[in-house]
C-alpha cells in the first residue's frame, strides 16, 4: 500500500481572506487537496440561550443580530414562527413591504458575493465596481428602513416604516439604475472567457451528494435541485408575484454563480411587482399576547433556507427559540467538494457555498479541562452514542 | 573628484534617489489603479508613511526559524538591487560602474534578489512561506529565461554586451523598441511575472496564502523586503529604458534626470494598468504560456536581431 505524503494546510480561525473566524484544515499532497475538516465553533454567542430570557419583541432585536448580511431573514423566520402561534393574520401592505425589503437584502447580500468572488479571482476591478453598484442598494435600503445594515424594520404583526407615495417614483428610478447595472455584471460573468476557466469544473457538489447533506439555497439549485422556500411554502407576498426558480445543473463554483447571477435579475423583477401590485392599507396589526403552542417560521435567505422553531408557555418570554441557518448544511458540503482540487481553487469553493460562520454558530463542544477538537464525523458519532445513551 | 563616487552611490543614482523613485513609483501604481477601480487612491506620502510605520512594529524571528538566514535575506536582496541601479545608467550614457559584460551581471543581481526571497521564505519555517518559495521557484523557472532571451536579442542586435555599447548603437542608430518590438513586449511580460504583479502575484497570492513568502517577516525586516521589491520595479524600468529607448543626452543632470523619470513612469504606468485589468493566472497556465508561447515568441527576435 502506498503511503502518501500529506500535508496539513490549516486555514483559520484568523486568515486575510475569511472575515469571520472558521477553521478549514486541508490535506494536500502537493498542490492537490486530498481531504478536509472544519470546525465552525468559533463564533458561537449563545443566541438561543439569550433568547430564552427576553421578551418576545427584545427577541426580534435580538435575531437580527445574528447575521450582517441575512439581517431580515431570521427575524422573519423568527416573527413567521411567532404569528403561527398567535394565528395573526397580517395586512396585506405589509406582506409586499416585506418582500420588498427582503428581495432587496438578497439583491445585496448578492451583489456582496459577487464582489467576493472577483475578489478571490484577483479581479480587484470588477470587486470595486460591484460593491460601487451595491451602494445603491444599500443607500435605497437606508431610504426605506433608516438604516444600511440592523434595520429594524419587522415587528410581530407586520412592519414598522411605511413606503410614502412620493417615494414610489424615486424608488423606481433606482430600480432602473440597479436593473442596468445587476444585467450589466450577468453579462460579464457569462461572456468572459477568463472567469468561466477559472470557475468551471471546480468543486462539484453531486445531486446526490447535495441531497446527503441536505444542502439549501444556491448552493443545491447549483446541483439542480429545484428548492426554494418562496416556492415551496410560500410566506409574505410570494403567493402574489410570479418569478422562475433559478437552477443549473453542474454543480460546480461556476453554477452557483450563475444561479446567484439570475436570481438577482429574478428579484428586481418581484420589487418591481411589488411596488405595483402593493395594497394601501396598514402596515401592522396590533398583538397581544403569544399564547402557548408552538411554531415554525422559514424563510429563504440569499444563503438558503432559514428555520427557526419557537415555543412559548404563555409567558412574555419564549421557552426556546432553535436556529438553524443555511450555512450550517451548506458548509459541511464544502467537505464533499473539495477534495480532487487545487489549493488555489480552495478558497474559491469555500466561498462558493456564501458561508456565513455568524448564522452558523450554535453549538461548541468543550470538555472540562482540555479541548477536544472534534471532526466533524467524530462529532456526529458522539451525538449518536449520547443519544443512544438517553434512550437507553 | 574623491567624493563622486560616493554621490552617485549614496545621493544620485544610488540609494536616496533609488529609494525615492521607488516609493513615488509605489504610489503611482497604486494611484492608477484606484482610478481604474473608481476609487480615490491614497495621497502622495502614503508609501513613506507605511515604510516609516514598519519600522516601528515589532520585529518578530520565529523561534523555528534559521535565524541568520531570515536576516541575511533581506539585507541581501536590498544590496543587490541597490547595486543593479549602480550599474544600469541611469539618464546618462555611462553608468557608475560599467565594464563589458555589465548585462549579464545585471541579469544574475536581479535574479539574486528573488533568490534572497525564496531564502527569506525557507528559513521563515512556515507551510504557507514554504509553499511561496516553491511557487516563487516555478515563476522563476517560468519567466528568467524568457527575459534573458530578450536581452539577448538586444545584445546581438547591438554587438555588445555592455550598456555602454548598447546605448552607444541606440545614439547612432535608433531606439531599440523599434528594432526589436518583440523582444520589448516580451521583457514588459517577464518584468510583470519578476515583480510579481498580476496576473503573475502567484507566490504572493495573498488570498490564498495570507503573505507567501513574507508571511513570517514584520516590522523592519519586512520593510526592507518590501522597499526592495518597490526598488525592483525602478531597477526593471531603468534596465527596459537602457536597453530598448535611452534618450537623448542632453548633458545637462537635472534635464537628463526629468527625461529618465519620465519613461520610468511610463513604463511604472503600464505595470499598474496590467496590474489592474488581469485577474490572476494559474501557476500552470503560466509556466506553460512563459515556456511554449513566450520563449519561442522572444526567439524570433534573437532570428531577426541575427539577420539584421
Amino acid at each position: 500500500m502506498e503511503r502518501k505524503t500529506q500535508t496539513v494546510l490549516p486555514i483559520g480561525p484568523f486568515f486575510a481572506t475569511l472575515e469571520e473566524p472558521v477553521h478549514f484544515r486541508l490535506y494536500v499532497d502537493g498542490e492537490k487537496v486530498t481531504g478536509a475538516d472544519v470546525i465552525i465553533s468559533y463564533n458561537h454567542r449563545g443566541i438561543e440561550k439569550l433568547a430564552e430570557s427576553r421578551t418576545y419583541h427584545q427577541v426580534i432585536y435580538l435575531t437580527e443580530r445574528i447575521c450582517g448580511i441575512c439581517n431580515l431573514v431570521h427575524p422573519t423566520a423568527y416573527i413567521q414562527a411567532a404569528e403561527e402561534i398567535a394565528k395573526v393574520e397580517l395586512p396585506d401592505r405589509a406582506r409586499y413591504l416585506r418582500t420588498i425589503i427582503q428581495e432587496l437584502e438578497r439583491i445585496h447580500s448578492h451583489l456582496l458575493w459577487i464582489g467576493l468572488a472577483f475578489h478571490f479571482m484577483a479581479l480587484d476591478t470588477i470587486y470595486m465596481h460591484v460593491w460601487k453598484d451595491r451602494e445603491i442598494v444599500m443607500s435605497l435600503l437606508e431610504r426605506i428602513t433608516g438604516n444600511r445594515v440592523n434595520k429594524s424594520y419587522l415587528t410581530i404583526g407586520g412592519v414598522r416604516r411605511d413606503i410614502k407615495k412620493d417615494e414610489i417614483p424615486k424608488i423606481t428610478e433606482i430600480l432602473i439604475i440597479l436593473e442596468a447595472a445587476v444585467k450589466k455584471y450577468v453579462k460579464i460573468a457569462l461572456e468572459d472567457r477568463t472567469i468561466k476557466a477559472r470557475l468551471q469544473g471546480v468543486g462539484i457538489l453531486t445531486p446526490q451528494k447535495a441531497r446527503e447533506f441536505s444542502v439549501t439555497g444556491p448552493t443545491a439549485r447549483g446541483s439542480g435541485l429545484t428548492i426554494d422556500v418562496r416556492k415551496d411554502d410560500p410566506y409574505a407576498a410570494y403567493k402574489d408575484v410570479s418569478f422562475d426558480v433559478v437552477t443549473q445543473s453542474e454543480g460546480d463554483v461556476w453554477s452557483k454563480a450563475v444561479v446567484r447571477l439570475f436570481e438577482l435579475v429574478q428579484s428586481v423583477i418581484i420589487i418591481r411587482q411589488c411596488i405595483d401590485q402593493m395594497p394601501s392599507g396598514d402596515i401592522a396589526v396590533p398583538v397581544g399576547e403569544i399564547p402557548p403552542g408552538e411554531g415554525i417560521g422559514r424563510a429563504e435567505a440569499p444563503r438558503g433556507e432559514v428555520f427557526h422553531y419557537l415555543k412559548s408557555n404563555g409567558s412574555n418570554i419564549p421557552e426556546r427559540l432553535k436556529i438553524r441557518a443555511p450555512s450550517y448544511v451548506n458548509i459541511p458540503s464544502t467537505l464533499a467538494m473539495l477534495p480532487g482540487n487545487l489549493i488555489a481553487d480552495a478558497p474559491l469553493i469555500i466561498a462558493s457555498v456564501d458561508p456565513c460562520i455568524s448564522c452558523t454558530c450554535r453549538v461548541v463542544d468543550l470538555k472540562s479541562n482540555n479541548q477536544r477538537i472534534f471532526s466533524m464525523e467524530e462529532f456526529a458519532k458522539f451525538s449518536q452514542k449520547r443519544k443512544r445513551n438517553l434512550i437507553l | 573628484m574623491i567624493w563622486e563616487p560616493f554621490l552617485s552611490f549614496f545621493v544620485y543614482p544610488g540609494l536616496i534617489a533609488t529609494v525615492l523613485i521607488a516609493l513615488f513609483s509605489d504610489w503611482v501604481i497604486r494611484k492608477i489603479k484606484a482610478c481604474l477601480q473608481a476609487r480615490r487612491g491614497p495621497p502622495i506620502y502614503q508609501p513613506i508613511a507605511d515604510f516609516i510605520k514598519l519600522l516601528t512594529k515589532e520585529d518578530v524571528t520565529p523561534r523555528q526559524a534559521h535565524r541568520h538566514l531570515f536576516t541575511l535575506a533581506p539585507m541581501a536582496a536590498f544590496a543587490a538591487v541597490l547595486v543593479v541601479m549602480l550599474i544600469i545608467p541611469f539618464g546618462t550614457a555611462t553608468p557608475s560602474i560599467g565594464f563589458v559584460g555589465d548585462v549579464i551581471v545585471v541579469i544574475y543581481l536581479l535574479a539574486m534578489v528573488s533568490v534572497m526571497i525564496m531564502v527569506g521564505a525557507s528559513a521563515s519555517a512556515n507551510p504557507f512561506a514554504a509553499v511561496g518559495a516553491s511557487r516563487e521557484m516555478m515563476m522563476m523557472f517560468a519567466y528568467e529565461p524568457a527575459l534573458i532571451v530578450s536581452i539577448l536579442a538586444v545584445a546581438i542586435q547591438s554587438q555588445s554586451l555592455s550598456f555602454v555599447g548598447i546605448i552607444q548603437f541606440q545614439l547612432e542608430g535608433g531606439w531599440m523598441i523599434a528594432k526589436l518590438p518583440i523582444a520589448f513586449a516580451v521583457f514588459i511580460i517577464c518584468m510583470q511575472a519578476s515583480l510579481g504583479k498580476l496576473p503573475f502575484d502567484i507566490a504572493e497570492a495573498d488570498q490564498e496564502l495570507i503573505g507567501g513568502p513574507f508571511v513570517e517577516y514584520s516590522g523592519r525586516k519586512l520593510a526592507i523586503f518590501r522597499l526592495v521589491q518597490f526598488m525592483k520595479i525602478v531597477a526593471l524600468s531603468s534596465l527596459a529604458v537602457a536597453l530598448f529607448f535611452p534618450g537623448p543626452y542632453m548633458g545637462h543632470i537635472g534635464l537628463d534626470f526629468l527625461v529618465q523619470f519620465a519613461k520610468i513612469m511610463g513604463i511604472v504606468a503600464v505595470v499598474a494598468f496590467i496590474d489592474a485589468l488581469f485577474p490572476r493566472a494559474k501557476i500552470n497556465h503560466a509556466i506553460s504560456f512563459f515556456w511554449k508561447v513566450l520563449l519561442a515568441v522572444a526567439f524570433i527576435d534573437i532570428v531577426r536581431a541575427l539577420l539584421f
